[in-house]
């Protein structure tokens, strides 16, 4: 206890010194301490029950005004040692506390009462915050529902979990990042991803890979400007926040084991493609020659039959996609004593994707202290280590033919996958070509090697001093480091490797490449803080803080491309030619001249930002911040942005309503405030040099190094700006069992950085520059039902939706133009983004089995022609999304079900097109879906598909291939059992369960997934569905 | 814990260590690009941006304008590739207007921006003749480049005619110049060659580096296009005098970069550059989207003794009869296919400047006399004086001379449009070229009033500048 004294005798000698009217407050605590010399001392025991009779293990027992305490064993009992007189404070989480004046008795057993009215606290920007004051749009995502997900990227687990939040997948790859869209679409060409931030560190949106989402302890969103305008200059898409797990004062250590164990598969394909029968019938029928095997047509009906009979018929579904495992392990270990807490995990996770070489492994470590140094002074620290590897498949998403999911639709179903003796074929006839289309990928993806490398360390440090009785200082400091090591190994033995250059700067005898690149990724960040919190006359809260923050962004990679490789030395430098080699005649040619590259990027941002709130106890108040930004991204003039924020809040209940029955809370809540995106090319480290012209050295005349210029720059680069309105009700109802909340938005962002037209003159054509407005507005609401509530049965039934309306308001067109065409769709006043813009497919004529449109007018033609584009009013972002869920728990068992949806969400399905856009041409060297059959053959014909001699419309912009890619999923169902095992005395509880994730989707989509982040999809990589079964054991 | 001071000062001073480092915030030095203050610091900086000038423009944009006359035709190989350019479709939205537009507007602002640099720095003593040479570079860049602009976007040639946006410094986002008349334009260009002529040395003799003799006829042949017969007489006499014509074999081997006696100005072109080939055939398998025209090959076949047919056809993989032709002026080569320098200017030229401007002034004898100068040295024999007796059969025969000399060089667009005043003439191609029995039917025929004899102003200079004026017709 020397510490105990030490910090008496400091205070004491301060106090001496300082001479000051403190001397009134200094008899007073020397007299407590005299009191506790001479008190006296004795024992008391006693068990802590809950409202319905159980014991309450972990609940706190602290002598009132001291801090000496004590927890709850197992079966709820304590012992503790106080004097007569004292008073002990009991407390758990959901509970009201209960104080107890020590008298003469040496046991005192108590019931702890269900918390009414509990003052729940929620994380807020820069601290907490009593829910019942917050004046703020904020859902939080209950970290139950996404802990042991076998989901590697935390972000993808938020799907369906708060109102507004829209999370959609574009790779099944594991560890692949999501996207988020909290609100609607925030800009046209800029960052549209909320801010995420962690333990008080802004990270990459990106990249949560190495991220062990056990860990998370809280999620909030924030979704208006009062509570995203504290991060002013990331904030228009919105911010998530995340704290990870902190051990609790006061509690006995207390070990988790976690285990799972998954299998995942591809899910249900929502179309079929040709057998090979059907396919190559159709190539004879139609006169399509073979790529391989020629003219069918020449064959007679005898030696038509015997080749069906002599080829294989492949699915190439099964050759390309694999049941995948998961699989993993965990160890998590906290403990708490008066003074320190510590909270630990340690994990391994592993998860193959359902495609070859697809897969993630992960180790990561995390261990969160605090330490209260004294009364006035604590720190608190997290640190997460984690390393992992991610092996990628080829290609994915692209139209390469290495691609396993275009291979999947795509490839010959005649062709066989296998050798005479069962082994692969990885050659097939040798060539890079489209009649090769199944063997390169067969041969690039067992052969070549896609790889990364990922080091994570996350670690922050809060010190919290309180200098005075209401003025307290804090400092947040944090690093996000990442270090990245991509390897890119082609084969020289692969097809790719054997035949193609692979990139080098010759053809020479050795063949393939192998690609390093080393990346780097910090991010420091620095908030100091000064906050003064009081209450006057018992009923005016007052709390106003101040801050500064500052923050850097450093990442720099470095790599080379080496050429020729000996296939005995993969992977190995020594494998790798020398550029010195000579070959040719003359040996004056040097095919093997590596490419050597290094670059660095840095971005740095410093603010200064105000708090102030005021609540007239808790039944109302109000909260004003303002915030001013600094970037080096923008010219000195342009530097600056400033944002702020007022939100106010009043708690009808506890005023007009108070003597309802029915409703148990209502909250009105209103807010106005601007938020700011500073990246306005897109991602963190796009456009960093956007205000000032850059020149650059290259390859010019003669082949003769020189100086180019880079980029124009533009001096009136600038902020884009969001301004933020927003009103919700938070309520509960009926003793309780209803709960939920409900809000209106509008967001309007203007100086959207977007190309703007330039003359010539310039050297540019367009020009990027601050011009253009656009508009989310919607609504959400959130509910939770408890519908059955009692000791050994509860169910419960929860769901969300959102509903957002994109606009654009006001956009740089060119004289006499009404709109602007990005590829399939355009920009266009009065327009959101995103939105289709095509001409309508009018089906098959009859008469000829051409495809029909339609004009302008409405009119029939045969013609495509893009002047008959026009708006579908059909977009790729959703206007409607949520989730809605079920929880029932009887004594131990347990079940959960959560289902997510998007409606009205269209997406040009680009892998489909190819599949039954038909055409002769495709047809000769790709298999086609059995749509096919149907398509157009003779004079009379009502059928959706043209003849098969028509070309290929599938990259034309028309509404042949726009589909409703609107989805219902079950995206996670779990059913499990807790057992109490506490009188074993070695294991507290044992959690045994199955889940199941993306178990069933219904929807209309033609394709492997719906989801995606794209406007059109190209043989992405889907999202599997998974099986898993876990145990959790707490020791 | 003896003093709780300690947390004031700790707290303190790691407040102050986090935040002295809010210095560097904005702090921020891109590595991998060079800002303008250090683009150019001296003599040599200039010379490297020099080289990205010269690498920026690009006469091969020119030389494509050949898709767009009589001298080509689909080819058997087609793929569609510059099958609506070939077709005459020429609007707003053409591609090929707005490339060479943008490419040659960006050429005068790297130029201008080479200039602008250049007025900050000094040369070290020994360097004066190379920073002016590079000065005189630039202004031939600037002048070369409007001369281009002009001659395919202004519809006539009248002083006083819509010209084009005369650019002589850096232009920045936001600049919206109006077209300045063909006069204005002339006049800066001849400003432009005038400081050239000054700046170049005479020791500059580098073929692949603008020198003087360029300059001199530059300036024919804008003295040519604002009929300054005088002036264009003078200057092509003077070159026609300092170079003599390749003979038979010189020519041969002038095509293969192996001979460089008539050639007055180069653009070099080495392994990396886009291969001028490229413009009629796919580099990789040597396949020809565009072959020649039967309307030249019928006139380069039917006098074999001219050097300019074995020059022109690839006769080894020609088949008349199959009506495939193969265009040889920039001849294959096996390591790097069809790579061949821009000969962008020879004395050949010249002669047929010269001619023209003697033609024009009534000087029938004088051009008769120097086309057979020319005619002679490529038929590596005597041949006969043509007679002209009137200006449009000498202008006739001029341009038919031109044609055969010039093909493929990024001429017979401009040549029949400046001339169709006198000869009354457009395009008008052989059926086999465009008609039944072609490989691809296209128009036959662009009258010699057509509005396609301007090109369009490009959609996004419409858009992008609100004081530029649209091309009639379009």
């Amino acid at each position: 206890m020397t510490f105990y004294h030490d910090f008496w005798r400091r205070l004491i000698q301060i106090i001496y010194k300082m001479k000051t009217k403190f001397s009134g407050i200094l008899t007073l605590l020397l007299a407590l301490v005299v009191q506790l010399s001479f008190a006296q001392q004795k024992t008391v025991t006693g068990t802590v029950n809950d409202d319905a009779g159980l014991p309450l293990p972990g609940a706190n027992v602290i002598v009132k005004g001291t801090s000496n305490g004590t927890q709850t064993d197992f079966d709820g009992n304590y012992s503790i040692n106080v004097n007569q007189g004292q008073t002990l404070v009991f407390s758990y989480v959901g509970f009201t506390d209960q104080s107890k004046t020590v008298g003469t008795r040496n046991v005192i057993n108590v019931k702890m009462e269900a918390g009414e009215g509990l003052d729940e606290v929620i994380v807020v920007a820069y601290g907490t915050q009593s829910k019942e004051t917050v004046s703020s749009a904020i859902s939080v995502i209950n970290p139950e529902q996404i802990e042991q997900v076998p989901i590697a990227s935390l972000d993808q687990l938020f799907q369906g979990q708060a109102a507004g939040l829209n999370v959609q997948t574009s790779s099944g790859q594991p560890g692949a990042s999501g996207t988020i869209l909290i609100r609607g679409r925030s800009s046209i060409n800029g960052q549209t991803e909320p801010l995420f931030v962690i333990d008080g560190i802004p990270v990459d949106e990106d990249t949560f890979r190495n991220i062990n989402a056990n860990d998370i302890a809280t999620v909030s969103i924030l979704k208006d400007a009062s509570a995203s305008a504290l991060y002013g200059n990331r904030a228009a898409g919105g911010v998530v926040i995340i704290t990870t797990k902190q051990g609790k004062f006061e509690s006995a250590p207390e070990m988790t084991y976690r285990s799972l164990y998954g299998i995942s598969e591809n899910i249900n394909p929502n179309f079929e493609v040709l057998n090979a029968r059907q396919y190559l019938t159709l190539q004879r029928d139609n006169g399509i020659n073979n790529v391989s095997l020629g003219n069918l047509g020449n064959l007679s009906d005898a030696e038509f039959e015997q080749l069906i009979n002599d080829s294989a018929d492949t699915r190439w579904e099964d050759i390309f996609f694999r049941q995948a495992r998961t699989n993993t392990q965990e160890l998590v270990w906290s403990s708490g004593s008066d003074k320190a807490t510590t909270f630990n995990s340690l994990q391994y996770f592993e998860q193959e994707g359902i495609t070859l070489r697809s897969r993630l492994q992960r180790f990561s470590f995390r261990s969160n202290n605090s330490l209260k140094v004294n009364d006035k002074f604590s720190i608190d620290t997290q640190f997460n280590a984690s390393f992992s590897t991610s092996e990628f498949t080829e290609d994915e998403g692209t139209g390469q033919l290495d691609n396993p999911f275009l291979i999947a639709y795509l490839a010959r179903p005649e062709v066989s996958a296998f050798n005479d003796d069962g082994t692969l074929d990885l050659v097939g006839d040798g060539t890079t070509g489209f009649s090769n289309l199944p063997a390169v990928g067969l041969s690039s993806n067992a052969l070549d090697i896609n790889e990364d490398n990922e080091l994570r360390l996350i670690g922050s440090v809060n010190f919290k001093y309180d200098i005075l009785k209401n003025v307290s200082v804090g400092l947040r400091t944090g690093v996000d480091f990442r270090s990245i090591r991509d390897r890119v190994i082609i084969n020289p033995l692969s097809l790719r490797g054997v035949n193609d250059n692979n990139g080098g700067p010759g053809v020479g005898e050795f063949k393939g490449a192998q690609t390093e690149t080393t990346a780097i990724d910090f991010t420091s960040v620095t908030t100091a803080n000064i906050t003064y919190a009081n209450t006057f006359g018992d009923k005016h809260n007052v709390e106003v803080s101040a801050f500064q923050e500052y923050f850097k962004r450093h990442t720099e990679f470095n790599g080379f491309t080496g050429f020729g490789i000996d296939p005995r030395l993969i992977g190995s430098g020594n494998g790798i030619q020398p550029g010195t080699a000579a070959e040719g005649d003359d040996l004056d040619e040097f095919p093997y001249i590596a490419n050597v590259f290094a670059s660095t990027q840095d971005l740095g941002t410093l603010s200064y930002f105000a708090i102030a709130r005021y609540d007239y106890d808790n039944n109302f108040g109000f909260q004003a911040n303002i915030r001013r930004d600094g970037t080096s991204r923008f010219s000195e003039e342009n530097r600056w942005g400033t944002f702020g924020a007022v939100s106010a809040f009043w708690n009808l209940h506890k005023n007009i309503l108070s003597e309802s029955n029915f409703i148990n809370e209502l909250k009105l809540r209103a807010s106005y405030g601007t938020v700011g995106s500073q990246e306005v090319s897109g991602g963190a480290l796009l456009g960093l040099n956007i205000a000032s012209p850059l020149f650059g050295l290259g390859t010019g005349y003669q082949g003769q190094t020189s100086i180019f210029v880079n980029s124009l720059g533009n001096p009136n680069a600038r902020w884009e700006t969001t301004v933020q309105r927003n009103i919700g009700i938070d309520f509960t109802l009926a003793k309780n069992r209803v709960s939920g909340s409900f809000d209106a938005y509008r967001n309007t962002t203007s100086d959207l950085f977007a190309d703007l037209f330039q003359s010539a003159v310039t050297s540019v054509f367009n020009f990027d520059g601050n011009f253009g407005e656009l508009q989310n507005q919607g609504l959400e609401l959130q509910l939770n039902v408890n519908l059955i509530e009692n000791e050994n049965f509860s169910w419960n039934i929860f769901g969300n939706v959102g509903y957002n309306v994109n606009e654009v308001l006001e956009l740089e067109l060119a004289p006499g133009q009404t709109e602007q065409v990005l590829g399939q769709t355009a920009l266009a006043e009065g327009q959101p983004i995103r939105s289709f813009f095509l001409v309508e497919w009018a089906g098959v004529n009859p008469a000829n089995g051409e495809p029909l449109y339609r004009d302008t007018n409405g009119d029939i033609t045969n013609v495509f022609d893009e002047a008959n584009r026009q708006f579908s009013d059909k977009t790729s972002d959703p206007l409607f999304q949520g989730g809605f869920g079920t929880s029932v728990k009887y004594k131990g068992f347990y079940t959960d079900v959560n289902f997510s949806y998007a409606a009205d969400q269209w997406r040009n399905n680009g892998s489909f097109g190819v599949l039954e856009g038909g055409g002769n041409g495709i047809l000769a060297f790709s298999n086609g879906s059995i749509g096919l059959l149907d398509a157009w053959q003779n004079v009379g014909d009502v059928t959706s598909i043209p003849a098969l001699a028509q070309n290929n419309t599938r990259l034309q912009a028309d509404t042949r291939f726009l589909e409703d890619a609107s989805f219902l999923r079950l995206r996670n169902m779990t059913i499990g059992h807790k057992f109490n095992l506490q009188k074993s005395k070695v294991l507290q509880t044992l959690n045994v369960y199955v889940r199941g994730v993306n178990l069933l989707t219904f929807t209309k989509w033609r394709g492997y997934d719906p989801e995606s982040n794209l406007a059109g999809t190209f043989f992405e990589f889907p999202t599997p569905r998974t099986y898993s079964f876990g145990i959790e054991a707490k020791f | 814990m003896k003093n709780i001071n300690k947390y004031i000062i700790a707290i303190v001073s790691i407040s102050m260590l986090m935040l002295s480092s809010c210095q560097d915030t904005f702090d921020i030095v891109d590595e991998d690009t060079i800002t303008e203050e250090a683009a150019f610091r001296n003599v040599s900086d200039l010379q490297l941006a020099l080289f990205g000038a010269y690498a920026t423009y690009s006469y091969e944009n020119i030389i494509d304008l050949s898709n767009f006359t009589d001298d080509t035709k689909i080819g058997r190989d087609t793929g569609g590739q510059k099958v609506n350019f070939h077709d005459w479709q020429l609007n707003e939205g053409t591609g090929e207007a707005a490339g060479l537009w943008l490419n040659l507007y960006t050429t005068i602002n790297r130029a201008a921006r080479i200039l602008a640099a250049s007025e900050g720095i000094t040369p070290e003593p020994g360097e004066e003749a190379l920073y002016n040479q590079i000065r005189g570079e630039c202004n031939t860049l600037i002048a070369l480049a409007h001369y281009n602009l002009l001659s395919i976007f202004a519809p006539d040639f009248s002083d006083g005619g819509l010209g084009v946006p005369y650019i002589d410094f850096v232009a920045f986002p936001g600049d919206e110049p109006a077209r300045n008349t063909v006069g204005e334009v002339v006049d800066g260009i001849k400003d432009q060659l005038q400081l050239a002529a000054e700046r170049i040395p005479a020791s500059q003799t580098d073929v692949n580096r603008f020198n003087r003799d360029f300059v001199t006829g530059l300036r024919a042949k804008v003295a040519l296009l604002e009929g300054d017969l005088t002036g264009a007489i003078n200057f092509s006499q003077n070159l026609i005098n300092a170079y003599p014509l390749a003979n038979q074999e010189q020519y041969t081997a002038m095509w293969f970069d192996e001979d460089e006696t008539e050639v007055i100005q180069k653009l070099d072109r080495v392994v990396g550059d886009f291969p001028i080939g490229g413009i009629w055939y796919f580099t990789a398998n040597r396949a020809a989207f565009i072959e020649m025209s039967n309307s030249i090959y019928d006139i380069v076949s039917s006098q074999p003794d001219d050097i300019r047919f074995p020059t022109l056809v690839d006769i080894a993989r020609t088949e008349p009869e199959n009506n495939f032709h193969l265009i040889n002026k920039y001849p294959d080569d096996e390591a790097n296919p069809f790579l061949r320098d821009i000969k962008l200017m020879r004395v050949s030229e010249m002669y047929l400047v010269n001619a023209e401007a003697r033609a024009l002034n009534n000087d029938f004898g004088g051009a008769a006399q120097v086309i057979k100068q020319l005619r002679d040295a490529r038929f590596g024999a005597s041949t006969p004086t043509p007679t002209y007796g009137n200006v449009q059969s000498a202008i006739v025969d001029i341009l038919r001379e031109r044609r055969i000399e010039l093909a493929y060089e990024g001429h017979r667009y401009v040549d029949v449009k400046r001339l169709r005043s006198v000869t009354n003439q457009g395009f008008e191609r052989a059926q086999l070229d465009c008609g039944a029995g072609s490989n691809n039917p296209v128009q036959c025929n662009l009258p010699a009033a057509d509005r396609r004899f301007t090109f369009p102003i490009p959609l996004q200079e419409l858009n992008g500048n609100g004081n530029i004026v649209q091309n009639p017709g379009y």
